[in-house]
């Protein structure tokens, strides 16, 4: 009982120093929170640039099929649409602000009334394929549109009939957004843990444990719950900014999924991150190398994409990495309210944590017997 | 009868018995590979001794801490501090030790306090006593004001000071001192003596390894020499003067060429060193030969100058192992 209350004050103790020293030194700290920031920075700009074809549309008639054409395409989730004269339009394709000029043509509402064939004139900026396939898409797309919300007046019967999966449409910034918890997760459980046990060596303090009488595996346990400690609160931060803006919103019972799959994430990294510290040895390289560990298992797992339309063998590769299981279950719960597979990515994740810390117990003692 | 026994058995272990040695090392021996880092070594220092463990780079100084301390394991031999055989109770002897390591290595990031808040911890100090204990530890290295700074604000001789506190915080019968007063300036070097000396008269067994033999020589009541992993010589400084030193006799005289060879004919002289017109004799027989060399010289030319004096440990300590101590 003794021995055990003992254990549990080094913990705290080495817990409390490792706790106070990053604080002290929240450089590494910061780069775990920067690194993920500035991923979904760079897929924001992504989105945002890339997502929807700036368009001009020159409306020439005015009718009321006309109003819904532009309606639809409004509708069509591909364009930013601004009405324009035609020389204002020609000025802004010219100038390269726009991906296109849409007219619209005096008869249209008469000629389709009159079920003659209509041309809309379509100008592309043909600057990539990216965007002039959206316009080639889009623009008969909102067509097809027009003639669907004529119901059986429509000439055109072949109608689309949609079946959803999901419960719900998930944004591509929100989608993309959330493996990047999983990578802040795993940056912040390398970095932290890795430096808090190189550290011992690099300063050479580790002479300093080695001559006290505490148990090596309470010093070792308090360097992991280091990582760990430091890895859930940063976690449980990010999903409660990422709540409030609405980008991470689980339901229920299923923020306990979500902080279940945080935990054990953040016990894979803090084990993995303190085998890494013992291994290395030293502060500098320590930083990097988790830093780049921590980028490979992210993109292994699909990144920022989706896994399943990825190659075949990048999603037999992720099968062997933990945190596919992680972000899946995450996925799970954040975006579909959905419990699917949880078995199966909690037994394979706390495995995976269990195998990390065991690895980091092994070669933390293995570091500090060398070192005696 | 038994339990008598037993009682008796650990009575006669106690730190406290100064019938027990502070370390005992019998027949040491330590190799790497191929290399015998220390070589059949046999040494006891007494408790509430100030020890001096000297030797040129290499010469086994670490090694055998090591083997003290129970951070490394003797190829053969044995250990024992306190009475205590180091291999069986490693941890005992770990809360007896207190250290100060070369490196000092205390977390520069942490405040003064937080360092020994943390050493208190790890060494499971009971904690109504802990705060007064910190407090007072500052207090004798005079850092009270200086409590919540961090330590890499610190200079070397406050952070050597820091280290000797956190040493001494949870009270060790035994403390080694790694080049106490390495890269310190001369005030904070006066000041560590003196604390280590106000240990001496605390009891405190101190072993210290050092390259100032004028450390050495202040601190010390006995010196161990160690040269390849071996023990030279072990005695106190006085003692080591006469026996391996004798006395210096230093002159200077015209010719000093014409009487050299005279002189190291001598009885008594070990050995005449000639710098230009400068004379450096080492004698065996204290200053009673010195009437003779004034004969030799005067006989020759003019004796310009002379002194005698007692060789300094560096002297002995070149003689000894044959490498001044800082090779």
């Amino acid at each position: 009982m003794h021995t055990f209350r003992s254990s549990l004050r080094v913990i705290w103790a080495c817990l409390k120093k490792d706790l106070k020293s990053a604080r002290s030194e929240p450089l590494f700290t910061l780069v775990s929170i920067i690194l993920p920031l500035n991923v979904l920075l760079l897929m924001s700009l992504l989105v945002i640039s890339g997502g929807l074809a700036p368009t001009a549309v020159v409306m020439q008639d005015t009718g009321p099929l006309a109003q819904q054409f532009y309606t639809a395409m409004s509708q069509a989730h591909s364009f930013v649409l601004q009405q324009a004269t035609v020389e204002q339009a020609e000025a802004l394709i010219e100038q390269g602000r726009i991906v296109a000029v849409v007219t619209i043509p005096a008869d249209f509402d008469a000629r389709i009334r009159q079920h003659q064939s209509v041309a809309v004139g379509v100008k592309i900026n043909n600057l990539n394929t990216d965007f002039t396939n959206d316009i080639r898409r889009a623009v008969p797309d909102a067509i097809t549109q027009l003639y669907q919300q004529q119901g059986g007046a429509s000439p055109i019967k072949v109608a689309l009939q949609e079946q959803n999966l999901r419960s719900q449409d998930i944004a591509l910034f929100q989608y993309s957004a959330m493996p990047l918890i999983v990578l802040l997760l795993v940056v912040s459980g390398l970095v932290s843990s890795s430096l808090a046990a190189a550290s011992e060596w690099e300063t050479r303090t580790i002479k300093e444990l080695l001559l006290s009488p505490a148990s090596s595996g309470a010093i070792i346990t308090g360097k992991v719950l280091t990582g760990f400690v430091t890895t859930v609160a940063l976690g449980v931060l990010v999903l409660g900014v990422g709540s409030l803006l609405g980008w991470v919103q689980p339901q229920g019972v299923y923020w306990l999924q979500v902080l279940l799959i945080l935990a054990l994430v953040a016990l894979f990294s803090a084990g993995l991150g303190v085998a890494l510290g013992a291994l290395l040895q030293r502060i500098q390289p320590v930083g990097s190398a988790a830093i780049v560990l921590a980028l490979y298992l992210f993109f292994l797992t699909g990144g920022t994409a989706v896994l399943a339309f990825d190659p075949g063998w990048l999603q037999t590769v992720a099968t062997f990495v933990p945190l596919y299981y992680g972000r899946h279950a995450l996925e799970m719960a954040i975006f579909y309210q959905s419990s699917d597979q949880l078995p199966r990515d909690v037994v394979v994740l706390a495995g995976s944590a269990l195998l990390a810390v065991g690895l980091g117990i092994l070669a933390m003692r293995r570091g500090m017997a060398d070192s005696q | 009868m038994r339990e008598d026994m037993l009682q008796g058995a650990l009575q006669a272990r106690s730190p406290g018995d100064p019938a027990v040695p502070a370390i005992e090392l019998r027949a040491l021996c330590k190799s790497f590979g191929t290399l015998q880092a220390v070589n059949h070594l046999t040494l006891s220092v007494e408790q509430g001794e100030i020890f001096g463990l000297l030797g040129p780079n290499g010469s086994g100084k670490t090694t055998t801490i090591n083997l003290i301390s129970g951070l490394s394991t003797p190829t053969s031999g044995e250990v024992q501090v306190m009475g205590y055989e180091v291999r069986r109770h490693v941890r005992r002897i770990w809360q007896m030790l207190g250290a100060v390591p070369q490196e000092t290595a205390l977390y520069e990031e942490l405040s003064a306090w937080d360092n020994l808040d943390f050493h208190a911890d790890l060494f499971g100090m009971v904690r109504k006593e802990k705060k007064a204990r910190i407090m007072q530890m500052l207090e004798l290295v005079q850092l009270q004001e200086r409590k919540r700074s961090r330590v890499s604000t610190f200079s070397g001789g406050m952070k050597r000071r820091l280290a000797l506190a956190r040493a001494l915080l949870h009270d060790p019968h035994l403390l080694y001192l790694d080049e106490p007063t390495l890269g310190v300036d001369v005030q904070s070097r006066r000041a560590i003596w003196d604390y280590i000396l106000s240990l001496h008269k605390e009891g405190k067994t101190v072993l210290i390894t050092t390259n100032y033999l004028e450390e050495a020589q202040a601190l010390c009541e006995r010196i161990a020499i160690l040269d390849h992993g071996k023990l030279i010589a072990v005695d106190t400084p006085e003692h080591l003067k006469q026996t391996y030193g004798g006395s210096v006799v230093e002159l200077e005289t015209v010719q000093p060429s014409t009487v050299v060879d005279d002189i190291r004919q001598l009885p008594g002289v070990k050995e005449v060193v000639q710098e230009g017109t400068r004379l450096q004799i080492t004698t065996q027989a204290g200053s009673a030969v010195v009437p003779q060399i004034i004969t030799l010289v005067t006989g020759q030319g003019e004796l310009r100058q002379i002194a005698v004096r007692e060789p300094n440990l560096d002297e002995i300590f070149l003689r000894l192992t044959g490498t001044a101590l800082r090779d």
